[in-house]
């Protein structure tokens, strides 16, 4: 075990020479300590009880030191037009990305432009790929939005993870922040050109009091890949903070966030789908903690599975003995699309205080048989009844992103997904 | 040759056995309007899901040719597009998909079976004012979910407005008066009756003589026990309107 720790901080050297400030060096050796007190999740580890480390730890991946940026990206990414910063392997691509023309009170910059904030939100102990990320990121991108700034525009970061000839693993970082009664829309797409490449992401997200922000995330990472990522996020006082993630790539994915509702009337939103087939595990894990009173959560989580796929969902509320006037609600369904798939749909309240309204649901079905005959009756054939079902069922996620541009963008992305997977 | 002709069909419900048509004959020409009256759970609505490819039965004995071709070698949607109608007594409620695509899938999947251009959104808006105009149903019903949250009537109606978009050769209309106020029975049955036509066939499926005040049948059906116990003009409804179906129970018992 200790053999696989080793293996897994090769990266921290090469990382270092590459991006380095006292506040940054100290982050690293934080996280390496954390790493290692912590380390590698085993079966009997409760936060990683449906979903095994195991592949991803005998993937026995080399950190990424240094790739060329490709000619082109690879067209799965979200299609929106909007300022875009690439990463590549984890470090930012000048050449790829697009930042000329960034609207007033956005700024968008690499973390040894200035880390102010870098590694505040995200927690190491206890949180092994976390901390992984914080000992052996290259680079991070850091977005701010100015104060009382509206920006319409999105910005989109895409992360690629290079051909992997040999197993590697990169370690993209971001970090946003919204300041004092900005609003934002920021999308995410984490994409790869294939082989056995493993991102491990963490994102930082610090959304101020009177702030709104979009945070849109697509995972579409090679099939052979995989992807583990942690958000940590906080929002303040009469803030909206809106996360939307679609996972639909990947061998193996964990897509976590802790959220952290810091602020009186604010709003949260936790909207996510996966989709999976072939013999994809695609793992969604939240925590939701409601340290002051009178907020509201809205969680859904939807997954479509086929084939052999495995699903999970995970997703804990805390509500704090003083969050008095919480308004707290989960669902989380999953449909199976063959006997072969499955679910792992864990909701979990931990309430202590007394004045709540918290409701959550988890219901794992399949497609009903009387819409589904009640479709061929109209003169679509069972495997179109079938899409058209998927699609509404999944599109209900989708159709609640905020920001158009964004909203338009998933949807193509999810509907080519389809077409793939029901053609 | 008729349009459609069931020969002896018995079907039996596949989950516990229990036979629910027990030999059905009927014959329909191009152009006839055909009324089914009869007790509940005389086997009428097993009879119009039979028709069209339901599964969940199992058919033991018997034919159906549809337009000279064998109807229970198709699988529903093949039904459909041949031309097949069915308006559910109990429509189905589809969240998530809005009444528009809804059609615009049905249509669409109807001309491609029949090597036609798909409709454009610009041509279906247009196809679909005027449909919905005609049944007083507002463009508001398009954009809901199918059939979801619908009062019974509007969802009766949602069926007649699908039959009327489809056009087919046969429709089965099952108990598509129930829930009807009397100004929506009577624009339905308008609606029913613009689309009659020499070519076009139709089996009604009801409990109320009245309808058929308003959609006069070529011929009346008695169905009770599963089977066709006895067929008239349609001033066998009015008999049966007074006297009921005690007669063909104590037959059938
Ligand atoms: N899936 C099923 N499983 C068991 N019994 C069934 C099933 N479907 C129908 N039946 C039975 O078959 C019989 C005929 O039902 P059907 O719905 O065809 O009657 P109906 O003539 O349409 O009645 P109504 O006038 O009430 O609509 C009933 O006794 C019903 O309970
Ligand atoms: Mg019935």
């Amino acid at each position: 075990m200790s053999d696989a720790l080793d293996h897994f901080l090769m990266g921290v050297g090469g990382a270092k020479a590459q991006l380095s400030s006292p506040h940054i060096d100290a982050l690293r050796d934080r996280a390496v300590a954390a790493f290692k007190a912590t380390g590698l999740p085993t079966a009997r580890t409760e936060a990683w009880k449906f979903t095994s480390a195991a592949p991803l730890i005998k993937a026995n991946a080399a950190p990424v030191v240094t790739s060329a940026d490709p000619e082109t990206l690879p067209a799965n990414a979200l299609a929106v037009d909007c300022p875009t910063v690439v990463l590549v392997d984890g470090a930012i691509s000048e050449t790829l990305s697009t930042l000329d023309n960034l609207p007033k009170g956005l700024t968008v910059r690499s973390a040894s432009a200035g880390d102010a904030g870098l590694g505040d939100l995200l927690p190491l102990e206890g949180f092994p790929f976390a901390a992984l990320n914080t000992a052996s990121f290259r680079d991070a991108v850091m977005i701010e939005v100015a104060a009382g700034q509206t920006v319409e525009t999105p910005v989109h970061i895409v992360s690629l993870s290079t051909h992997a000839k040999v197993p590697q693993i990169s370690h993209p970082r971001i970090c946003i922040k919204v300041g004092k009664g900005a609003i934002a829309a920021v999308a995410e797409s984490h994409i790869g050109e294939g082989g056995v490449s493993f991102a491990n992401v963490a994102v930082e997200v610090d959304v101020a009091d009177d702030a709104v922000l979009t945070h849109v995330k697509l995972q579409d990472e090679s099939r052979d890949g995989f992807h583990t990522a942690m958000t940590a996020s906080k929002v303040g006082e009469k803030a909206t903070y809106e996360n939307v993630v679609i996972q639909m790539g990947a061998s193996l994915a964990r897509n976590e966030i802790r959220h952290t509702i810091a602020g009186s009337h604010s709003e949260s939103r936790l909207l996510g789908a996966y989709l999976g087939d072939g013999d994809q595990h695609l793992d969604n894990t939240t925590f939701v903690d409601h340290a002051v009173a009178d907020t509201e959560l809205d969680e859904v989580y939807k997954g479509v599975l086929a084939g052999k796929a495995r699903g999970v969902f995970q997703g804990k509320i805390l509500v704090r003995p003083d969050s008095q006037r919480t308004d707290g609600n989960q669902m989380s369904r999953a449909l199976l699309l063959s006997d072969k798939a499955e679910a792992n749909l864990k909701p979990e309240l931990e309430i202590y205080a007394d004045d709540v309204k918290c409701s959550h649901g988890a219901t794992v079905g399949e497609l009903e048989e009387d819409q589904l005959f009640y479709l061929q009756a109209r003169g679509l054939s069972r495997p179109a009844a079938r899409a058209l079902l998927v699609d509404a069922f999944v599109m209900e996620i989708v159709d609640r992103i905020s920001s158009t541009s964004l909203r338009e963008a998933m949807a193509d992305a999810v509907r080519a997904h389809f077409a793939r997977m029901f053609k | 040759m008729p349009l459609i002709e069931i020969k002896n069909l018995h079907a039996r419900i596949e989950d516990d056995g229990k036979e629910i048509l027990k030999g059905i004959d009927l014959t329909i020409e191009p152009g006839e309007v055909h009324a089914i009256m009869g007790p509940n759970g005389s086997g009428k609505s097993t009879l119009s899901y039979v028709l069209s490819g339901r599964d969940g039965y199992e058919i033991t004995e018997g034919s159906v040719m549809f337009d000279g071709v064998d109807l229970l070698e198709m699988e529903p949607d093949e039904r459909s597009r041949a031309g097949l109608f069915l308006a559910f007594q109990y429509p189905v409620e589809i969240p998530g998909v809005t009444n528009s695509t809804f059609l615009r899938e049905a249509v669409n999947a109807r001309r491609k079976g029949q090597g036609e251009k798909e409709v454009d959104a610009l041509q279906f808006v247009k196809m679909m004012r005027e449909k919905t105009k005609k049944l007083g149903m507002s463009d508001e019903m398009l954009k809901r979910a199918v059939n979801f949250g619908f009062s019974g009537g509007e969802k009766k109606r949602n069926e007649i407005l699908q039959m009327a978009v489809l056009e087919p050769k046969f429709a089965i209309l099952d108990e598509t008066d129930s829930g009807l106020d009397i100004d929506a029975l009577k624009i339905v049955s308008d609606g029913v009756n613009s689309l009659r036509d020499p070519s076009r066939s139709m089996l009604v499926i009801t409990h109320y003589q009245r309808l058929l005040n308003y959609i006069v049948p070529d011929k009346v059906h008695v169905m009770a026990d599963g089977k066709i116990q006895r067929t008239g003009g349609k001033e066998l409804a009015e008999e049966l309107e007074a006297s009921g179906y005690a007669d063909y129970q104590e037959d059938a018992a």
